[in-house]
């Protein structure tokens, strides 16, 4: 048995915190806005990795992640043979693959960036308003702008992950793989600023664009097949204007290009668009390649500031709607 | 608590709630009216979640229209419809209620567990709500709306959906919350027992107008028009007396009922006992039932 002095030396301390289970009022700080629009974000983010969903939505999203993952390391080897070959030093200013961080977000991986808009813009965005849970939200002390900026957050975040990831992966394996890692930082540090500035530049748009079609449905299978349809639909119909007219107006038509035409100029690399020369006469088809030069990119940055500026009025026209009901 | 002056709410030429004017103290209101009546459109006003057509609303000394996010830190608010989103357990979504509200996350887990076990979610407070009976999610509604400790929660139609037993246990729990925790609350209903069951106050809306309010046991007494007796002695000499006071006697053996309810027919109620040499037993002024109340309202509303 213990020596009464040690024993009460013993009591005096915290062994454990007994909670007791039931109604008690509260009488601790509430905490103001800010922490209500980060909660929100947070707790989107989370739903949008996959942090406690089921089954199907994870395999969907890591299948989606590890794919460009994949596409990044493939980018890296094909990149190292260019720049064995010496390929890569000569057309750096012209073939946006030479410059592997440029062509990361539009070339082979940009469907799959689009079918995770789809798959992640939709379930944060529709399912709000399918259950009735935005109701319950906005009868909280937060306003409607605010339950918009939580939800922008959590989009713009986790969007700007899985798009940074991959190419910054990407990046830290080529600056690993150098002679000299660190003359290679320095060589690429405007590479680095242009590849986090179109990585949150891509996040923003698509975010604003993919949201507004989800806001017209309450539907996610719908919002999804809309996201991907209309990029689809946009790339189709540039292509084939600009195939066959020839004139760079046609970039104008595919949603993707604004963007893209926006990030190759933060590379500091001038995308032209490669087309076909399609004509049809005497019932000969000759076919042969056509370079298009693109606008200056302030018309881009125009063009892409428009979207973006009618894509939020769509995206706060149909809340406001849905809140007035 | 609750003051509104010509509160007026349309959509697109259509009149919700028509000049409402009240006044009503802590306590538990029942809000009653038809489908239709403007109950809904009322409590979204209320709340700050709808802007006012015209006039005005205060809620615990907050201004409805401007101060709208003051007003709803203190205020919880469980809606009819369903809201809850199926994926999520009930914990979980409680919490994240408790953090919009401005708890801070330790303590939002905290009252989320606290305000489960007071509903009576405890065991389930895991599993996904989509998988909960009707019972058990209107329960976690109420939950998400107690979990900022709020002083005044809105309850649209909590019983809706619920089998009897689940509505009884419902309505025992929404009486303790007033009871035992002392949060005014406002039930919005179209059932008479549950308004009549929980409430000490009632507003009764009819056409987006307020058809009556005020407490429970003045309207009810209002409505009063008769005196039930019990009585021990000469009946027949009792019943006699009063009849040659021209009073409308009914009933049989030891219990009578008297028509009317004012101040002349007790007096000629104690002067035939006086009269006769019975004893008076029991001497009880009959109340209308809420039902009865509702359904006089309606008739003069009809007749208007």
């Amino acid at each position: 048995m213990s020596p009464p002095d040690e024993r009460s030396e013993r009591a005096g301390q915290a062994q454990g915190v007994i909670y007791q289970q039931g109604y008690r009022h509260y009488r601790g700080r509430y905490l103001g806005r800010l922490h209500a629009v980060v909660s929100l974000a947070w707790a989107d983010g989370k739903r949008a990795l996959g942090i406690g969903r089921g089954w199907k939505y994870k395999l969907g999203f890591f299948i989606l992640v590890g794919i460009l993952l994949i596409i990044a390391l493939i980018a890296f080897g094909t990149n190292a043979v260019t720049e064995r070959i010496g390929a890569g030093g000569q057309s750096r200013s012209f073939y946006p693959f030479a410059n592997p961080y440029n062509g990361f977000f539009d070339s082979a991986n940009g469907i799959i960036l689009w079918l995770l808009f789809a798959l992640i813009i939709p379930d944060l965005l529709c399912n709000d308003r399918r259950y009735g849970t935005l109701r319950l939200y906005l009868a909280r002390p937060i306003s409607l702008s605010d339950y918009l900026a939580g939800k922008a957050l959590a989009i713009v975040g986790v969007l700007s992950a899985v798009l940074l990831a991959p190419a910054l992966l990407l990046f830290l394996a080529k600056a690993l793989g150098a002679v000299q890692p660190g003359a290679y930082l320095a060589a690429h540090l405007g590479d680095l600023g242009a590849l986090l500035l179109s990585g949150l530049l891509f996040a923003v748009y698509y975010a604003l664009i993919s949201g507004a079609l989800a806001s017209l449905t309450k539907s996610t299978g719908y919002a999804a097949a809309g996201i991907v349809g209309l990029l689809i639909a946009a790339r189709l119909v540039g292509s084939t204007v600009l195939a066959f007219t020839h004139r760079r107006m046609a970039t104008l038509i595919d949603l993707s290009q604004l963007v893209g035409q926006i990030k190759s100029s933060l590379f500091g690399v001038n995308q032209p668009l490669i087309t076909l020369n399609i004509q049809f006469q005497n019932g000969s088809q000759p076919v042969t390649p056509v370079i298009v030069q693109p606008y200056p990119v302030w018309v881009y940055l125009l063009a892409a500031l428009a979207a973006v500026l009618l894509s939020a009025l769509v995206i706060g026209w149909r809340y406001r709607r849905e809140v007035d009901r | 608590m609750i003051q509104t002056r010509d509160l007026s709410k349309r959509y697109n030429g259509t009149v919700a709630l028509d000049g409402v004017s009240l006044q009503v103290a802590p306590g538990s209101i029942g809000l009653l009216g038809e489908n239709g009546a403007g109950k809904t459109t009322f409590i979204k006003l209320l709340l700050g979640l709808l802007q006012p057509s015209s006039g005005s609303a205060r809620v615990l000394s907050l201004d409805v229209a401007r101060q709208g996010r003051k007003l709803r830190r203190r205020v919880g608010y469980m809606p009819e419809d369903e809201c809850l989103p199926p994926d999520i357990s009930a914990m979980e979504f409680t919490a994240r209620m408790g953090r919009l509200s401005g708890l801070p996350h330790e303590a939002a887990l905290q009252r989320a567990n606290d305000v489960l076990h007071l509903v009576g979610l405890g065991e389930g407070r895991y599993r996904p709500m989509g998988g909960l009976s009707s019972g058990m999610k209107q329960r976690a509604k109420l939950a998400q709306a107690l979990v900022a400790d709020p002083e005044l929660v809105l309850l649209d139609e909590p019983t809706s959906g619920m089998d009897p037993s689940g509505r009884e246990e419902m309505l025992q729990l929404i009486g303790e919350i007033r009871e035992n925790l002392g949060i005014s609350l406002l039930l919005s209903s179209h059932l008479l027992q549950d308004i009549e069951r929980v409430c000490d106050q009632v507003i009764i809306l009819s056409a987006g107008q307020v058809a009556a309010q005020g407490p429970l046991s003045q309207l009810l007494g209002q409505a009063a028009r008769s005196v039930h007796l019990r009585l021990v002695g000469d009946v027949q000499a009792f019943r006699q007396a009063l009849t040659q006071a021209g009073l409308s006697v009914h009933g049989s053996g030891m219990q009578l009922t008297v028509e009317g309810a004012d101040d002349q027919v007790y007096d000629a109620i104690i002067e035939a006992a006086a009269q006769s040499g019975v004893q008076l037993r029991r001497l009880e002024r009959a109340s209308r039932s809420l039902e009865e109340l509702f359904l006089a309202l309606r008739k003069s509303e009809a007749r208007r």
